[in-house]
């Protein structure tokens, strides 16, 4: 929350860009304090790795049931 | 229990202050053995360091009287331990007494059985707060830790022997490293930069600067606040402040940052290191605010960088953006092993990429990520040119069509 994504949300919505539609989502820290591990983990666990983020465009698409292994990019 | 290298911070006093009014049986104890993080600095350090040595001693009460009697053999221990418990009652005159509080010590911190019995009589004590003013040694009794002043503060598996850190090898230089080398390669060429850390002249990579520039290098101790406001006044002043303070400490000092920074539009320069998330010191060290809370304040340039080229950029372009407060955040750890242009650029030719733009109205995030890259680390001496805050990207994110239609392509 408040974090960068909360001001392309923002932006976006002033200049009217989320009134058709457009599908966004956020890619955030949980809104939790982390156990503390690795940084790496830690952001793999919040869903900010390589695989999250694809997860969270795929799944904005709608396209959830195609796993990540089976895809060409 | 509080540190000494902490009495640097106002919340002690402000805890004091109130303490005197509101009870009468608390027991402070202050932990002193003359370290902050890195060695500490300031006049109440320079009190206390006093006060250890004996300056404040003036008389012997009674109190411990009882607890003396009590003295084992052999008789010098006795003396001496009847010398701590004599320095342990000193009265009258030291600051904390002119607070309100009984002060007693400085007692040993490592000789238990006088602790013990000092301990039980301050437990004695209705009528004031006390302070228990305990002299203890960084690393008593682990040879490694004695012997090395600013070391094993924060640290990861370590050989209990040699007290050797597990390091991984070596590796590209680390994100503070190239922060500090850039700035002071922009120090060399303006006099007017001047650097403020609070405490942390190792871990911010300022001891560089230091080195280079020591009066231009100014350590306030634990005091981010103090540092802030203090580099506030050094920009109203014509100087270029860069205040490098981790995160998670500019929290410390937010309301700073606010009133005597963004609203007075003041040229202070953050260098906001580890940026993100941090691992090993868990969530108290974290810094994973910043982006909000300093990215809502109007004015505010704020910039994140992807790569250690990007962060030298960044301190360049901090450096002339002298109309507005300006911040720039990045990770801990090691970059990843761009190679680094040498010579600098003069103040005519702005890097484009992080050139400052005027007609931008509130604030600007010239380029975010989440402290390190995640992923995709682009091969050495390739940087990537930047978007140009949020507009552009805007109107491409305008004109962008979902493609949720057409299903993922193959």
């Amino acid at each position: 929350m408040g974090g960068f994504g909360a001001f392309v949300l923002q932006a976006l919505a002033e200049h009217g860009a989320l009134d058709r539609g457009l599908k966004i989502r956020t890619l955030v820290l949980p809104d939790v304090f982390q156990d503390q591990d690795k940084p790496e983990l830690m952001y793999a666990q919040a869903g900010l790795d390589a695989e999250g983020i694809m997860r969270g465009a795929l799944s904005a698409l709608g396209a959830d049931n195609i796993s990540a292994a089976g895809r060409r990019a | 229990v509080i540190g000494d290298g902490s009495m640097s911070a106002g919340m002690a006093y402000e805890a004091m202050n109130a303490a005197t009014d509101t009870t009468k049986q608390l027991i402070v104890i202050l932990n002193d053995n003359d370290m902050s993080i890195a060695p500490p600095v300031g006049g109440m350090s320079a009190y206390l360091a006093n006060l250890v040595s004996g300056g404040a001693y003036r008389s012997v009460r009674k109190l411990g009287k009882t607890v003396v009697e009590k003295l084992p053999t052999p008789m010098r221990e006795a003396a001496r331990k009847a010398e701590e418990y004599a320095r342990g009652m000193v009265t009258g005159g030291t600051f904390f007494e002119e607070l309100g509080f009984h002060y007693v010590g400085p007692i040993d911190g490592h000789d238990m059985d006088a602790l013990v019995s000092v301990l039980k009589n301050a437990r004695e004590f209705e009528d004031k707060p006390v302070l228990v003013h305990v002299v203890t040694q960084k690393g008593k009794g682990y040879a490694p830790a004695e012997g090395a002043d600013d070391k094993l503060h924060a640290v990861v598996k370590f050989d209990v022997v040699t007290g050797q850190q597990q390091k991984p090898a070596a590796g590209p230089p680390s994100y503070t490293k190239v922060f500090a080398q850039e700035l002071v390669k922009q120090a060399e060429h303006d006099p007017k930069i001047v650097a403020i850390t609070a405490a942390m002249p190792s871990g911010t990579g300022l001891d560089l600067f230091q080195k280079a520039f020591p009066d231009r290098t100014f350590d306030v101790g634990i005091a981010e606040q103090h540092a802030v406001t203090f580099a506030a006044g050094l920009a109203a002043d014509g100087m270029k402040p860069f205040a490098a303070i981790y995160s998670t400490f500019l929290q410390r000092g937010y309301d700073q940052v606010v009133h005597d920074v963004a609203i007075q539009r003041l040229p202070v320069r953050f260098a906001m290191d580890r940026a993100g998330l941090v691992g090993a010191d868990g969530p108290t060290h974290a810094g994973t605010f910043d982006v909000g809370f300093m990215g809502a304040l109007p004015g505010m340039v704020l910039m994140a960088a992807a790569d250690e080229l990007e962060l030298a950029r960044m301190v360049a372009t901090a450096v002339e953006i002298d109309d507005r407060p300006s911040a720039f955040r990045y990770p801990r750890g090691e970059g990843l092993g761009l190679e680094m242009p040498g010579a600098r650029r003069s103040a005519g030719d702005r890097q484009g990429p992080h050139r400052p733009r005027r007609d931008q109205r509130r604030h600007r995030l010239v380029r975010h990520a989440s402290g390190r890259k995640p992923e995709g680390r682009r091969p050495a001496g390739r940087a990537r040119p930047v978007g140009h805050g949020l507009r552009r990207p805007l109107r491409q994110a305008a004109g962008y069509r979902p493609a949720a239609a057409a299903g993922p392509r193959a």
